[in-house]
This record gives structure tokens, sequence and C-alpha cells, in this order.
């Protein structure tokens, strides 16, 4: 096998079993790497009732092809399972620095069962593979524990860790590679620490890699990096980060403000957008393995009340979360907060979009000092936020951290009183920090449709919508308008394929998105000696996103689960999009007739998939 | 005759925030390509607050803010 090792390591907790599996090569081809051959795992070996903070829940990381190849962008990591959050199907995505070290290690992913007995920690190097204590560090917040790792084992060792929020099984704990780049969404902290799991540490001796076209595939390389370094975009998020036009999408009314209520807020605009935090706090740029685009942010804040030491910042979704979505342009809090949250062990997204929530509800009265145990919810207050409420949620103290930790969706049904009218969300997951009444209205057809929930990046979408790529190969090259249903369900269909080998591939959008579709093929035909044609690679997208659309029907989700609140979808109150309906049914009827998915059942269809090589997953649905 | 341009987020990478003296007839359309930014951005014009189409002429005092909707994730 070439590109990808062909072995996982398997690992049960509770037995203390560690042995090395061999996954058959037609599931790399078929469903491809990272998400998608975690969700064929998932689907073939995993115990899909268990609930996911149980001992028999399967918790999966899984590389792409590409991992360690020293390409811009291409060596992300998933991690995949059932979502605690959602009870659904989950994955998510983590730069950094990790997948490039499983793989040198010969290693293309782990899966990981079982719970251990006592805090724990899984140290791989090459074959040598054990679980040791991690008893000093339980407990205690992610910057300290992957410091005291390093020092311990050195500093190229790679790290995974989870911070008081994991270990406390906070229904949206992150967990950080690094001590930096974050597996953020859908609660996968949650579930290291149901396995009494703290941290994984990797480290290879040798960088061998097994290439089918060695010759060719450093001549691609070289060209493709150039290609992304040089690009326009590429340019802009080096010098300001992902946040870097903020502002500009505060005027289309991107942007979500106060719990989704506003769509424009200038003054914010100029306050947070990522020219303002490389003038005010930017201290270095950082990067992700071999990436020349080096959008992340190191930042320092001298003074004042939000006064941090220089470290990681925060980017564009961490500064919206933790402003103006609760009513704040303070832009020293949110690297405050961005920073605590990666500390503590929290997904910024749900903390932001459930601290929003519980934001609005105390100003509506619907929850009180008294549910809140005498914490004053009030918009924009991040001394609250930073010094109370985050606190409590990670460490789930007192009434406030019992209401908030399970996410906002949990706390309305608990508080009720309507409350979950308010909610922003899709199946159980807080929207990300795009609003797609101004973001895009196909925007909001990917979010309801994603087999993990609201997301921005299960698919190109947003950056189809913006003009930020085209695909004429694969007949995507007309132009969109964000705010009309205009093609919509067409460009969805390829986004979804798109997204769904982004994902499995472990690509980063801000880098593939400058390399053409041929070029995608290229890549995975010089790495794994595919021979793919462009249909076959699409085919393998569409065969993942079937796979985890068959994982959500399992968990007694239907077509009308593929759906957002009405807080998303009502007409914004003021901005850009002030005013303008979302043909929402119109484009989600038109997208499953297209994509082959039953109307009410939410499943590919018997004949579909047939088409693509599915009859026996066909089997246990239909 | 004079107007007002005001670049919005990267925008500013391209242009500043200052005063004018144009042709009459102008329009966004123009006004983007003459200060020279990149045609692979899809831009959107503001006038005195509101948005306009590309192609219609700017009048004399108008304020301009010009966006771009490429944006990160």
């Amino acid at each position: 096998m070439h590109g990808n090792t062909g072995k996982i390591l398997n690992v049960n907790l509770i037995a203390g079993e560690i042995r090395v599996a061999t996954l058959p090569e037609e599931y790399y081809r078929a469903y491809i790497g990272g998400s998608g051959l975690a969700a064929k795992v998932f689907w073939e070996l995993g115990d899909l009732n268990a609930d996911p903070l149980s001992p028999e829940a399967m918790l999966i990381f899984m590389n792409g092809p590409f991992a360690g190849l020293k390409l811009s962008g291409a060596s992300r990591n998933s991690v995949a399972g059932r979502s605690p959050l959602t009870g659904c199907w989950g994955d998510s995505s983590c730069g950094g620095y990790f997948a490039p070290e499983l793989r040198y290690a010969g290693y293309d992913g782990i899966v990981i069962t079982g719970k251990a007995n006592a805090p724990s920690m899984l140290v791989i190097e090459d074959d040598e593979v054990r679980v040791v204590s991690a008893a000093e560090y339980w407990g205690k917040g992610i910057e300290e524990v992957t410091r005291r790792i390093k020092q311990r084992y050195g500093k190229s060792y790679r790290t995974l860790a989870i911070g008081p929020a994991g270990e406390n099984l906070v229904k949206y704990a992150l967990i950080l590679n690094e001590g930096h780049h974050a597996f953020g969404r859908a609660g996968f902290g949650a579930v290291m620490g149901s396995k009494n799991l703290k941290a994984i540490v990797v480290k290879a001796k040798n960088r061998d890699m097994s290439i089918a076209e060695p010759k060719k595939y450093e001549a691609l390389r070289k060209e493709l990096n150039s290609k992304i370094k040089d690009a326009l975009a590429s340019q802009v998020m080096h010098e300001n980060g992902t946040a870097a036009n903020l502002e500009g999408g505060v005027y289309t009314g991107d942007v979500p403000i106060r719990n989704f209520t506003s769509n424009f807020w200038a003054e914010m605009g100029e306050a947070l957008t990522g020219g303002t935090l490389t003038e005010r706090f930017l201290t270095k740029q950082g990067a992700c393995a071999f990436c020349a685009i080096a959008c992340k942010r190191v930042v320092k804040v001298e003074e004042g009340p939000f006064a941090v030491s220089e470290g990681p910042g925060p980017e564009y979704e961490t500064i919206v979360a933790l402003g103006s979505l609760v009513g704040s342009m303070d832009l020293a809090a949110a690297c405050k907060a961005g920073r605590l949250c990666d500390d503590l062990g929290l997904d910024t997204i749900s903390a932001g979009g459930t601290i929003a929530w519980a934001m609005e509800a105390f100003d509506r009265g619907d929850i009180s000092l008294e549910d809140t145990g005498g914490v004053e919810m009030r918009w924009g207050d991040m001394e609250t936020v930073i010094n109370t409420v985050l606190p409590s949620i990670a460490r789930k103290e007192g009434k406030l951290g019992a209401l908030l930790a399970d996410g906002s969706v949990a706390a309305a049904k608990r508080i009720g009183k309507r409350s979950i009218e308010y909610t922003a969300h899709s199946k159980g997951l807080e929207a990300p920090m795009h609003d797609p009444r101004g973001g895009g209205h196909g925007l909001a057809l990917t979010y309801a449709v994603s087999p993990r929930g609201a997301c921005h990046v299960a698919t190109p979408m947003l950056f189809m919508e913006m003009g930020a790529c085209y695909y004429p190969e694969i007949g995507f090259e007309y132009e969109l308008e964000p705010m009309t249903d205009k093609n919509k369900p067409e460009a969805a269909v390829t986004a979804v394929e798109l997204g769904s080998i982004e994902n499995s591939a472990c690509l980063c959008q801000f880098a593939d998105r400058e390399i053409s579709i041929p070029e995608w093929v290229d890549l995975f035909n010089v790495v794994a000696g595919y021979g793919w044609d462009m249909n076959e690679m699409m085919r393998s997208g569409r065969r993942v996103f079937y796979i985890k659309r068959l994982m959500n029907h399992v968990y007694g989700l239907k077509a009308a689960d593929d759906n957002l609140t009405s807080r998303m979808m009502e007409p914004a109150r003021d901005g850009e999009p002030k005013g303008i309906e979302i043909n929402f049914t119109g484009m989600k009827e038109k997208f499953y007739s297209l994509i082959d998915i039953d109307p009410e059942r939410g499943i590919p269809t018997r004949r579909i998939l047939e088409e693509y090589g599915m009859s026996e997953e066909a089997k246990r649905v239909w | 005759m004079k107007i007002r341009i005001i670049p919005i987020g990267l925008i500013k990478r391209f242009a500043d925030e200052r005063e004018i003296e144009v042709e009459a007839g102008l329009t966004s359309r123009k006004l983007i390509a003459d200060l020279g930014i990149p045609a692979e951005l899809k831009m959107v014009s503001f006038v005195n607050g509101t948005r306009i189409d590309l192609d219609n002429e700017l009048r004399d005092g108008d304020e301009v803010r010009l966006v771009t909707l490429v944006t990160g994730g």
C-alpha cells in the first residue's frame, strides 16, 4: 500500500490489549481516510448503539493519505465516533502536528475502546505502544499538561490532551494538539475523558514513507506548495489570520451578533477584525505542519483586565463566538477567553453558542439568578464569562455549570419556556460563526444536511458562495449570489462530495481551495497509486456522505432532522440580509432529489447505494 | 465630482480611506478596477449605507464602502 500504511492501532483500555490491525485496501479506495474511513470502520466494527460516554463506545483517530508528505494543509487528522453532544455521528478535524508523527510511526489511525481503571496516557513510539499512568496530569489544564509531557519525553513528542472539561464529561469538550490545535467540535474530549484517557503521545524515529510515484509526487508537491503560498487569500490570511475580513463579513451580514439576533454592528467589525488583532496583539504567525500559509496567531495582551501571556491566539470562529455572538467587541477579552477555553478544554464555538443562548434567556427573564446560582448573564460581560462562566462549565460547578455543560439544546430543554426557539443549531450542534442569512442560503442547506450537525467546514459551500473557488472541470463554474436559492441545490451536491473528500483526505480548506480538481486527482494517483479519474474520486466523496447518513439513520434521524432552528431561518432583523426569506424547503427537496436521498427517511435510496457499491450497507437499512 | 472611498476589512490592503476627485459616470466596478483590487475578489459596494449594483453610476459626494465577500472560517 502506498501513501497510507494500511495499519491501525487497536487499543482496548479495559483489557490493556494493544494490537496492530490492517484494513482492507478497498476500504481506503472507497472511503479515502480521515472521517470517511473512520465512518466505515465504525460502521463495520463499532458498537453503534453504545452510549458515547460508555466504555463500549469506539473512539477513532484517522489520518488521510497525505499525512506527513510535506504538502501545505494536507496533514490534518480526524477524530470520529458517536458524538456525546448530539447523540449522532460526529467527527472533528484538527491541523497541527499529530498526523505526520502518527504516520511516521507506522499507523493510519488509532481505534480506542474500553475504559482504563485509572487516569492514563497512551504512548506510541513506533512499534512500542503502551498505556501509562496519567495520574499526575489529571485535573490539570492542557497548557500545563502539554508542557510537562514535553519536559518528560522531549519537545519533538507530539501530544493530544484533554482538559478538565473532558475529564468532567462536558459534552462539548475538545482535544488539543500541542496545546494549540483543536479537535474542537462534537465533544470528543468528553469521550476521551470517559475512557480515563488524559493524553496521547506519539514519536517516530524515522520519516520513511511509501509513495507510489515519488518523483512525480515531488514535482507536484513543489508546484502545489508554491501555488498555495502565492495565492492572494493565503497571503491575506498569513498577514491577518482567518479573521482577516471579519469586518467585511459584518457588512454582508455573515457575522452573527448577540445569539443571531442581529446582522450588523459596524464598530464591532472594526474592533474584532484580523487587521486589528495584528496591530494590537500579534507577536508572530503560527502554522500547522508543512503549511506555507501559516494562518495561526500567536498573541500577547500586555495589560488590562484581559492581559494574557504570549501564546496561542484566537482564529475567526473563536473571535466571533467569544466576541460579537455574546455581545462583546473586546478583542483582548476574546484572546483571553479563547486561551482559557484551550486550557480548560472547551470548544469555543459551542461554548460561545451556549453562553449566548444563556445571555438571551437571562435578558428575556427565562432564566433567573436562581437558575444560574446567582450569576448575572449580561450581554458583553466578558469578565463574568472568563472569571465565572467558563470555569463553572468546565468543572461542572454550581447550578450554572450543571445547566450549561451539556450545550444549549439540553439547557433549553431543561429550562423550557420556549427557550428552545432561540437556540441556534442543527442536530444539536451549535452553529458556527457564519450566519447563513447573510453568508449564503446554500450554507443554510449544507448546515442542515451535514451529518454531524451545523458545520461550515463539512463542505466548501461558504467559499463557493463567496466566489473564492470554482471547479469548472466538475461543472461548478457559475457565480453564486449568496442571498438567493439560485443554483444552490446543484452547488450543494458538489460541495457535499468535495467536502467529504476534503475531510477524508484530511485536507485544509484554506489550502486545498487553491488546488484544481485534476490536481486533487493527481495527488491521489501519484501518492496512493489509485489510477482514479475525476468521477471515481467524486464517487468516493459521495460514498463518505452516504455512510454517515446511514449512521444517523441508526441513531433515529430522519429527513425532518435536516433542519436549522427558526433563529437562523427567520428573516434577519437588520443589516444586509434584513427581511430576506430563505427558500429552505425548496432547496432541500431539490437537493434530496439530485443526490438520491429518500425525502422521508433521509437516507440514500437502495438503488443509489447499490450503484455506489454499498449493497451490504443497503441491506442494513432497506 | 468628489467621492469618499471607505475600504472595509481586507480591502484596506488595497486602498486607504480618502476623498478623491473622479470623472462623472464612474461606477463602483470601474472604481474597484482603478484601485487595483484583484478581479478574483468578489466585491460588493455600499453607497451611503445602501448596497448598490456595481454598475450603477456614483454621484458627487457619495460615500463608497468597498467590501469583499471572501472570508475565513
